[in-house]
């Protein structure tokens, strides 16, 4: 980055003290940030907990939907020490990509991400058998984890996440997928703790979630 | 470098699944690709025009293929790395502000399909009620600063809103603990600040605009008679009105959690029969038929028999008796 990029980028940084909230779930936003110095966390309130669902460093964007359109915002950023940002919104956003080309690349790869995604979760909800929609949640956050974990594989995934995170990835009410959980308990191809989930073995869920979405291709 | 290599008619370039290394760009020939649609199964196939670069998006983001790509004619494929792919868009600005383009609608699109299939289970909470309840949160864990950020955004965003006149009331006690000398205001003297909204109109003038159906106007009297009145007994209507304007405004979760909390704080009054008739009417909104039911029941328990609220509760029991099923 040579010394005009620089002067051109001072315009927009932001600086944020420790603990102090960058934006809030729900709230109607039209600027993205990229961080140029410090970390922030993405926090949900779940029931009554501030649960934290990822950690950001330097360099990562966020907020980038705000590009795309005037959605609410889907979680809380808070600055997790002092934090410096650089804040952009649609206007200006495609004058600052030209001059950094960089910048530009690093959003591309991230809408890539996000399509993928995206494109991921709406394969959850296109299912109609709601057994196999909670199912394939557990099949979809197993694929994000990491290969070298899987050798020697017994078919065995913890989950950290609640009844309400299994319910909002496959789009119903929590009381109606705490019933599925029960459910699949009984059948012994999970286990709900208090603080986690087991799946007993992940590619009986694959073959169930499998056989369900060729069943449903065949009906259509 | 950049390394080309030639492709037969019928050739595959690569498969769904394959493991995306580099990022290849038609020189000469046809190229298509192909896939199912995520919603319909349906193939579908899109041809590739020379000197487009196609399966971007898989490599930049570091996932496999979900295409395949078939050559149709002899074609001749440039097969760039990750790294000379990017020097090379550094270089050309126009290429990269495309793709930029064309990615953001991608996912601007899918992001839409997603939001639609959720809205129709009703899982998304109304904005401005989500942003409320943050606040709210933020108070009772004594995170002061942040409860005044959220309540403070929120009538910026919403000074009409229907919780504007709590928010204006408790981003005033966020910020007498911020700012104040005293230590932080505990929950107990809350009530000794001086409310920022104005007193409260008279009861009966907000009950009438209430049956006139001014549901929000409605609202904000009662929720002005909840911070201000003393009288228990027109607390507890108060309380109950606010569900049944919450209700008459499409917000059924909010609704059927404001009576039930009514129902708790004061317990014995003569309209329950009332407060579970409009739970009911929350859960029936809410597709939750066999819970609507049990309150209509118990509803009509309590109704007296002569009344004209009475033959209402009879008739939505008998609709979602033979619903019942249907969502289970």
């Amino acid at each position: 980055m040579n010394l005009l990029d620089l002067s051109k980028f001072e315009r927009f940084v932001r600086t944020f003290k420790e603990n102090e909230i960058i934006f809030c779930e729900y709230e109607p936003g039209d600027t993205f940030y990229l961080i140029q110095a410090g970390r922030v966390k993405i926090v949900k309130i779940i029931g009554n907990i501030e649960k934290i669902i990822d950690i950001l460093k330097p360099g990562e964007f966020f907020g980038e939907m705000a590009l795309l359109e005037n959605a609410p915002r889907s979680a809380s950023i808070i600055a997790l020490e002092n934090c410096k940002l650089l804040e952009f919104n649609r206007s200006n956003f495609e004058a600052l990509m030209t001059g950094n080309p960089q910048m530009a690349i690093k959003l591309l790869s991230l809408f890539a991400q996000r399509i993928y995604d995206q494109k991921r979760r709406f394969a959850i909800l296109t299912l109609s058998d709601e057994y196999a929609r909670v199912a394939d949640v557990f099949v979809m956050l197993a694929e994000t984890w990491r290969l070298e974990y899987m050798d020697s594989d017994t078919g065995k995934r913890v989950y950290n996440n609640s009844v309400a995170d299994i319910a909002q990835w496959a789009g119903m009410r929590a009381d109606r997928c705490r019933q599925i959980l029960i459910h699949f308990q009984e059948q012994q191809r999970i286990k709900v703790f208090n603080d986690r989930i087991e799946v007993t073995n992940i590619h009986d869920l694959v073959r169930f979630v499998n056989s369900r979405r060729n069943f449903q291709k065949n009906q259509n | 470098m950049p390394k080309t290599v030639f492709y037969r008619a019928n050739a595959i370039v690569y498969f769904q699944g394959d493991k995306a290394d580099g990022i290849p760009i038609l020189k000469t020939g046809k190229i298509e690709l192909a896939y199912e649609d995520i919603q319909t199964g349906a193939e579908i196939r899109e041809s590739i025009k020379t000197g487009e670069f196609f399966g971007v998006k898989a490599a930049l983001g570091n996932y496999p293929h979900d295409e395949i790509a078939m050559a149709i004619t002899d074609c001749l494929v440039i097969h760039f790395s990750i790294a000379e792919f990017e020097s090379f868009v550094a270089e050309h600005p126009r290429i990269l502000m495309k793709m930029l383009q064309v990615f953001s609608t991608q996912l601007r699109r899918i992001h839409h399909q997603v939001q639609n299939l959720l809205s129709t289970d009703r899982i998304n909470t109304n904005q401005e009620a989500g942003m409320f309840a943050i606040g709210e949160y933020y108070l009772k864990e004594k995170q002061y600063p942040k409860a005044y950020y959220t309540f403070k955004k929120y009538l910026q965003h919403w000074p009409k809103g229907i919780y504007a006149p709590q928010a204006t009331l408790k981003a005033g006690i966020a910020e007498k603990s911020l700012y104040g000398n005293s230590p932080a205001v505990s929950e107990a003297n809350e009530e000794s600040l001086e409310p920022p909204v104005p007193p409260a109109a008279n009861f009966d003038e907000i009950d009438a605009r209430y049956k006139m159906g001014n549901y929000k106007e409605a609202m904000r009297g009662f929720l002005s008679i909840v911070q201000n009145e003393q009288d228990k007994a027109i607390l507890a209507i108060a309380e109950f009105r606010i569900g049944c304007c919450l209700y008459h405004l499409d917000m059924f979760n909010e609704a059927a959690g404001q009576l039930a909390s009514a129902i708790r704080r004061h317990p014995d009054e003569s309209f329950l029969g009332e407060e579970l008739f409009y739970i009911g009417l929350c859960h029936k909104e809410l597709g939750e038929m066999e819970k609507a039911y049990n309150f209509f029941v118990k509803a009509g328990n309590l109704i007296p028999k002569d009344g004209p609220l009475y033959k209402q509760v009879l008739e939505k029991t008998r609709e979602v008796r033979d619903m019942r099923g249907s969502n289970t």
